[in-house]
């Protein structure tokens, strides 16, 4: 059921209110049920509290993740990436964010060693496509023979990555 | 095992087993995964969200155990609500339906909720302090399933999920705890301050955006990359100790101090849950929380925690319209409340 008001999200909210013995059922999302005073607006997510720690530059802003479309920007309205690519799309100002959020910045706790590498070669196999797809729209032919060369190299013993 | 057969068990969490289970209810622990091969939920398309609850689902049906594997799409309102109320899935769940799911094990200890903002939460749930166990249960499952879906992972970034917040271990662990000695004192602020000083969050009783009802609060990590997770579930296991010497200390204190009240406060409350005719939700939670504290300090003896545990599940809206079996209006729902207290007290 979507909300009575905005039409557009779920309708988790379920008011009744009773005048001169008429009944009106609201069916509301949380965000509208808030705005009424109907509900207490919802805490802000741990990610919000550290928005105002990511410095607004709008040289970034441009930066976009190519595996799924999320632009840097798209990211600190959000504060969600859209794929594990984004990760290495926006390296630089992970980071920072990072460092705030935890205090580090590098993994310590388990790890899956296959999947490490099976995700790190998947991850390169990207990057390089990518590349080769510049190169190829760049006409410069002497690297996209180059990068084709490491994609083979890759695909034929992907395992002895990193 | 159905859906509808849920209703008829009360969850392993409820059994009041575990260590301080006076004090602590229950303890949680969470992981994030995402598959390799997709994008997260916020840019994955109904396909490809479609894809990743059936891998799940097959997945799932080749690790050992009695369980459910269902879409959200298949779930009644009533149906939803139950799982709020059952501490599986918050409203959040609901917006977006499209290849979201859950799968509930039959005691009710583990289950996966799909595509939420992570392709993957594995959640177990423990009763009382019993954190290592909750992480062992949890860490098992995650084991047999990375076996058979690649999770997306990074050697310096760790676990990759949606959020920055969860990133590295993905892990979040938390325990619900009834801290009624530190309210009535007046200490419960400085000790929320101090927690959040070492790294941890304090909320209400259904987590996130929720307000303190009965006197319980949850307690969890904040951090989750650049610590080991036996580290980090360890951190909130000796905090949470502290914290139940605190609330130990100024139960006694409040005896001490004032023991005819305290004794009076909480016959009175035995009293009205015994012999209302009328129960709101609220009424309810917070004459249980000082029938609780009297069963913790010894002075009712007749109640179990047990008892009182399942009472606060079940005495929910949607679980008292599925024991009834039709849908109820508020007042009819608090005369249901106070008859189905009577019979269980």
């Amino acid at each position: 059921m979507l909300c009575d008001i905005c039409h557009k999200e779920e309708a988790t909210v379920f008011y009744s209110i009773i005048i001169n013995n008429q009944k009106t059922e609201l069916h509301l999302c949380e965000e509208c049920a808030a705005k009424k005073g109907l509900i207490k607006p919802p805490l802000p997510s741990m990610f919000k509290e550290f928005l105002p720690l990511m410095p607004h530059e709008p040289e970034f802003e441009k930066l976009k993740c190519l595996k799924c479309g999320l632009t840097y920007k798209e990211f600190r309205r959000l504060g969600k990436f859209g794929c594990p690519e984004c990760y290495k799309a926006f390296e630089k100002k992970i980071l920072p964010l990072l460092r705030k959020i935890h205090g580090n910045t590098q993994h310590i706790g388990k790890t899956t060693l296959i999947q490490a590498k099976k995700y790190e070669k998947e991850s390169k196999l990207f990057e390089l496509k990518q590349k080769l797809k510049k190169a190829v729209e760049d006409e410069s032919y002497e690297e996209a023979a180059h990068i084709r060369d490491e994609i083979k190299k890759l695909n034929k013993h992907g395992g002895t990555l990193i | 095992m159905e859906f509808k057969d849920l209703i008829s068990f009360s969850p392993s969490w409820t059994n009041a087993q575990g260590e301080f289970a006076e004090i602590v209810f229950s303890s949680r622990v969470r992981l994030a995964r995402n598959l390799a091969q997709f994008k997260f939920p916020l840019k994955a398309k109904k396909e490809e969200l479609k894809e990743i609850f059936n891998l799940v689902k097959n997945c799932m049906a080749s690790i050992p155990g009695e369980k459910l594997v269902f879409p959200l799409l298949s779930l009644r309102p009533l149906d939803k609500e139950f799982l709020v109320e059952r501490h599986f899935i918050s409203r959040q769940f609901f917006k977006n339906r499209d290849g979201k799911g859950i799968g509930i094990w039959k005691e009710e200890n583990l289950a996966i909720i799909i595509n939420e903002e992570d392709h993957l939460r594995i959640q177990a749930l423990t009763a009382g302090l019993s954190l290592t166990k909750a992480h062992k249960l949890a860490n098992r499952l995650d084991n047999d399933i990375s076996k058979k879906l690649p999770y997306a992972f990074s050697s310096q970034f760790g676990y990759l999920t949606s959020c920055p917040t969860n990133t590295g271990t993905g892990l979040r662990t938390s325990v619900l705890i009834h801290l009624p000695g530190l309210v009535h004192s007046g200490k419960i602020r400085k000790v929320i301050e101090r927690l959040g000083q070492v790294g941890f969050s304090v909320r209400g009783f259904y987590g996130e955006g929720q307000e303190v009802e009965g006197n319980f609060f949850q307690i969890s990590n904040q951090t989750t990359l650049g610590r080991k997770e036996e580290e980090i579930v360890d951190g909130l296991h000796k905090t949470v100790i502290q914290v139940v010497e605190y609330e130990t200390r100024a139960r006694e204190l409040l005896l001490k101090n004032a023991e005819i009240q305290l004794e009076d406060k909480i016959w009175r409350a035995y009293a009205i849950l015994k012999s209302a005719r009328l129960l709101s939700t609220k009424e309810f939670i917070n004459l249980s929380s000082a029938v609780r504290l009297g069963v913790g300090l010894g002075i009712l003896k007749k109640v179990s925690l047990k008892t009182l545990n399942e009472l606060l599940i079940f005495t929910q809206p949607a679980h008292l319209q599925k024991i009834t079996g039709h849908p109820m209006e508020p007042a009819e729902r608090d005369t249901r409340r106070a008859s189905y207290v009577r019979q269980k007290l």
